[in-house]
């Protein structure tokens, strides 16, 4: 983690007062994680804009963070991927990259970063489903346990544990077959 | 359930690219983000809530007279959260909000230790340092506030005296803010009137806090008073 914690709750008691800067030194503790989640979340519809609606969410939302529920880097995801889902939902009408649906489904190579980093990665968490996806990236990804990738996503442990046993062995395929091998059970092939 | 962290996936998501923080990233959300999300006190409120706090602080501050020498920090002409001075405490305390006129959102803080603060934390607003270095058997606590909650969240009103058992309890196994591998924490918010809370941060220097611990903290809380 690059977050040094000690002090994270008197930043955010400060943040709930109002303290502006408080809140920017907090989020700028948490921000590269939470680009790497929301980036690795949404693909090809990652723009900053999510993190700014997200951060500015968390800011007006700031009065409603309770420590006896969480902790607050746990309670600053779960809105950051809220509004992944929000993004997604928005832009379901325009062409995607990353979708369940075979009909969804173009050219993994629209995505940049694809070509930049491993094609049949990327290709395969966009075949995941927006929970399976998001499991994968907290549990293996981030090092998140269950038990808080579960309260992040508000699921149930063991749909946490269940989403990353399906998940998992479609990203080993992919990390080691060739792109046009990959297929899945109830996944599409690319086409 | 065997729960485990896929290695071979940990090492290919992390190869994956992180976007770049745009130069004017920050610049944007400090815009969007300027101005308090907190109700502030209308003017004649506020006005009123002065008045009375100056007031109570007249009374208070005729009837002041610590024997403990305790590195106080900024005026305490107001009333805000105190610990009255007691053999083998430390009490740092601060009233920002009264003495940093250009930082009115600014907390006030109330310290209690049962060991010496770090000296560099006694001018921070903090004690990062004693936390980190808390021995065991060491107490350190601290009272934020009181500052105005909007939530909707159902808080309780203060019980005085505090008691740790009352309080929300973290382990020393991981907790956010946890300052140093050995040192368990109890928090709670809590109402002082109905529009401020307060919240109060208790660490011991123990991973299993002993019930003589616990009552060495206990009777520290109990000499804490606050503004009504």
């Amino acid at each position: 983690m690059e977050v040094d914690p000690a002090p994270i709750p008197e930043m955010v008691a400060r943040a709930q007062c109002g303290d502006s800067d408080a809140f920017e030194r907090i989020v700028r503790e948490f921000d590269r994680s939470l680009r790497a989640f929301s980036h690795r979340l949404l693909g090809p519809r990652w723009t900053e804009d999510v993190l700014q609606e997200a951060y500015l969410r968390a800011f007006r939302a700031l009065s409603q963070y309770k420590a006896e529920r969480g902790t607050f880097r746990s309670w600053l995801y779960r809105i950051v991927y809220r509004c992944c889902l929000d993004e997604q939902r928005r832009r379901r009408r325009q062409p995607l990259v990353w979708a369940s649906g075979l009909e969804e489904l173009p050219s993994p190579h629209t995505f940049e970063s694809a070509v930049a980093a491993r094609d049949g990665l990327w290709d395969a968490l966009g075949r995941l489903s927006a929970e399976e996806r998001a499991c994968v990236i907290l549990v293996d990804g981030l090092g998140f346990d269950y038990e808080s990738a579960a309260t992040i996503l508000d699921l149930p442990r063991g749909t946490v544990a269940s989403r990353l046993n399906r998940a998992r062995p479609l990203l080993h395929r992919a990390l080691r077959e060739p792109l046009e091998e990959t297929k899945g059970e109830g996944h599409a092939r690319i086409p | 359930m065997h729960e485990y962290r896929d290695k071979e996936l940990a090492e290919a998501l992390d190869a994956l690219p992180v976007p770049p923080t745009s130069d004017d990233f920050y610049t944007r959300m400090r815009a969007r983000t300027t101005g308090s999300p907190r109700q502030r006190l209308m003017p004649g409120r506020r006005l009123l809530a002065t008045a009375a706090l100056v007031g109570v602080a007249l009374l208070v501050g005729g009837a002041a007279g610590a024997e403990f020498a305790a590195p106080s920090r900024g005026a305490t002409s107001t009333p805000v959260p105190a610990f009255t001075p007691a053999t083998g405490w430390n009490i740092v305390e601060t009233n920002n909000r009264q003495s940093c006129s250009s930082c009115p959102d600014k907390l006030d803080l109330a310290w209690a230790a049962n060991v010496p603060f770090a000296p560099q934390d006694t001018q921070a607003d903090w004690p990062t340092e004693t936390l980190k270095n808390l021995p065991p058997g060491g107490i350190v606590i601290v009272v934020v506030g009181p500052w105005t909650y909007t939530g909707s969240d159902a808080i309780p009103g203060l019980q005085l005296p505090v008691q740790v058992e009352n309080l929300h309890f973290e382990a020393a196994n991981w907790y956010e803010g946890q300052p140093a591998p050995n040192v368990s924490s109890y928090f709670t918010s809590a109402h002082i009137n109905p529009q401020e809370i307060v919240n109060v941060f208790v660490w011991v220097g123990s991973d299993n806090p002993t019930p003589a611990l616990k009552a060495a903290a206990d009777q520290e809380l109990a000499r804490l008073t606050m503004p009504s």
